[in-house]
């Protein structure tokens, strides 16, 4: 017997299209107060995964619950949620009235409710001013808050986001990030969050969903998720890292190509190794100490913080994110790049 | 300074000349068919002048009559039968064909380029020798549907083209039927290529004289009458009833472009 408790349950889905498993065999659990992210490079299932919450695909195989109940074979329209699109998806030839009112017509509701709900959605997406205009005549922001109301007034069981923010220009989207994180939080109700963009997938969700090749790498809160990938994978890509060939005799790390060896906090099993630094944790130290001898070939600054571009004597090339100091190396500076050896992620070396 | 501005009105007035001769180009014929119907000398009505003894006739000629109801049956059955089928067959290519659409698109788009009159005679001897039906007016609309088929297909697929898909799995995730999501989102943003397909079908099947003639025999249409008129000289009539039509139209576009108009700050 399956436990069917989860407020959402994903349960063992698969979807092949032919020969190609676009998902393998997929088990999420998502509670009510949860904004989850689902994160993965493009082609990787995450969209599928999507489509089959919302219904608009079916799996192959495996179940999908809501509340308990079985939707698997529920078409989309009867499953009482929301949905964002990247493109918006808003219908042109409808203002921003008729567009938030189209989800409560479908579903019958009275004109009293109706006018109640779009007060609501005015009032908390910030539309005054805006509900008798058509969508061409909104900015790329207001045309994501209609978006996200069209999602929300019907009081949806969950919301379902599909990357969102991607067509927005970076402010908006650090600004639109934290709105729908204080949206979610309001309404109580799960906020499903497709996303390619490690930052977005950190910055909002509770907990993080990582999924490559048509499977879940990693399922965890974001921070567990961001300080101990599990996989080499996970490692590479929440967050920014730098990978390092290594190999381990059990206690030590070497790294042959840059001549640097170091001692990891856990023994480690012999072998060739991959280790996983994140950028942010380098320590740049004096020319001539131990470390891999580096030189600054250029410096970006990033506001709070700062990215150096260095290169090592075999002339690849390192990032190292450091906060921004007064008294930093500048371009051209010899240092000597170390890390703290708890802090990097070693894994067998990939085939 | 002022050889640039005398340049400016000298072209200014060339591009106006330009435009009224090619109205008057476009509409001379048109002119020339109210003078005549309204003239008591219908063969060179200039000077025009008025006289409704023309439209008095033609309200009491039973053929002309029967002609024009006809044309009308067939021409508005032929074109809500071709853009209903040219719409399917726009769905079906743009939706289910993948790397086969254009293979398909050629086919559908084939019978353009069979003439009229083979289509005609073949439709006829088609219809008898495999149905066993005489030549009546829904073979008419039959044979005069596969003839406007292909127009349909191609207005609506370029219309149809640029259509997101998706717009109808926004609408049914917000709880439409996907029916519901048809009518309220796909229609109101492919009209303009329906309403097309629709205008170019019933002027096409209105208009087409072989198609009729061969599949209808003594039925009179509208062409097939002012064909037969040549023949025995010209009636004032013929004129009325042109003059009549050409009215109708012209009331039509006006409405489509007030209306037109009237959206433009909902642009699709």
């Amino acid at each position: 017997m399956t436990d069917t408790s989860a407020y959402i349950k994903i349960d063992n889905v698969s979807r092949h299209y032919g020969p190609v498993k676009a998902l393998h065999n997929l088990s999420i659990d998502i509670a009510k107060h949860e904004f989850i992210a689902i994160l993965g490079p493009s082609g990787s299932g995450k969209s599928t995964l999507l489509r089959l919450i919302a219904g608009l695909d079916r799996p192959s195989e495996g179940r999908i619950f809501f509340k308990g109940q079985d939707v698997t074979a529920l078409p989309p329209h009867k499953r009482g949620i929301g949905m964002v699109f990247q493109e918006f998806l808003l219908f042109p030839h409808r203002t921003v009235r008729e567009n938030l009112a189209f989800p409560l017509r479908m579903t019958q509701e009275t004109p009293a409710k109706i006018k109640d709900r779009l007060d609501w959605a005015e009032g908390i997406l910030s539309l005054n001013g805006l509900m008798d205009r058509y969508p061409n005549q909104l900015s790329g922001g207001q045309q994501q808050r209609v978006a996200l109301g069209r999602g929300l007034v019907t009081n949806p069981t969950l919301l379902l986001l599909d990357e969102p923010l991607a067509n927005l220009d970076r402010e908006l989207r650090q600004e639109m990030e934290v709105e729908i994180r204080r949206y979610q939080k309001q309404l109580g109700i799960p906020f499903i969050y497709v996303t390619h963009n490690q930052e977005e997938a950190l910055s909002m969700s509770d907990r993080v969903a990582v999924i490559n090749k048509g499977k879940l790498e990693a399922l965890g809160e974001r921070q567990e998720i961001y300080d101990h990938p599990n996989t080499p994978f996970v490692a590479r890509f929440v967050g920014r890292a730098t990978r390092f060939d290594g190999v381990s005799d059990g206690t030590t790390v070497n790294i042959p190509e840059h001549g640097y060896t170091f001692s990891p906090s856990a023994p480690v099993a012999a072998g060739r190794v991959s280790v996983f630094v994140k950028n942010e944790r380098f320590a740049l130290g004096a020319s001539g100490t131990p470390g891999i001898a580096c030189k600054v070939i250029d410096v970006v600054l990033r506001g709070p913080f700062v990215e150096f571009i260095l290169e090592a004597a075999n002339k690849a090339r390192i990032i190292a994110v450091q906060p921004k100091r007064p008294d930093m190396h500048a371009i051209g500076a010899e240092i000597a790049l170390t890390w703290d050896a708890n802090l990097a992620h070693i894994f067998p070396a990939e085939a | 300074m002022d050889s640039m501005s005398l340049k400016d009105f000298a072209a200014k007035w060339t591009m106006g000349l330009i435009l009224i001769t090619a109205y008057v180009f476009l509409y001379m014929p048109i002119v020339h068919i109210l003078f005549a119907s309204l003239s008591n000398h219908p063969n060179f009505p200039y000077p025009p002048n008025f006289n409704p003894k023309s439209y008095v006739n033609l309200a009491t000629n039973s053929i002309y009559q029967s002609a024009f109801v006809n044309s009308l049956i067939i021409a508005s059955c032929t074109a809500v039968l071709s853009t209903v089928m040219g719409f399917l067959a726009t769905i079906g290519v743009l939706r289910f064909a993948g790397k086969r659409a254009l293979f398909y698109a050629v086919f559908f788009a084939g019978p353009l380029f069979v003439s009229e009159i083979l289509l005609g005679i073949s439709s006829m001897s088609l219809y008898y020798l495999v149905f066993g039906l005489q030549g009546n007016m829904v073979t008419a609309i039959i044979a005069n549907s596969v003839h406007c088929f292909s127009f349909c297909f191609l207005i609506m697929a370029a219309m149809l083209y640029k259509y997101d898909w998706r717009m109808n799995e926004a609408a049914i995730v917000c709880g439409a039927t996907p029916f519901r999501a048809f009518l309220e989102v796909m229609l109101p943003l492919t009209w303009s290529g329906i309403m097309g397909s629709l205008i170019v079908a019933f002027v096409l099947a209105l208009n087409g004289l072989d198609i009729s003639f061969y599949l209808l025999g003594a039925t009179p249409t509208m062409p097939s009458v002012a064909w037969g008129a040549l023949r025995y000289g010209v009636k004032p009539e013929l004129y009325a009833l042109s003059t009549i039509i050409n009215a109708a139209v012209f009331l039509a576009i006006i409405v489509l472009f007030l209306k037109a108009r009237n959206t433009k700050t909902a642009p699709v």
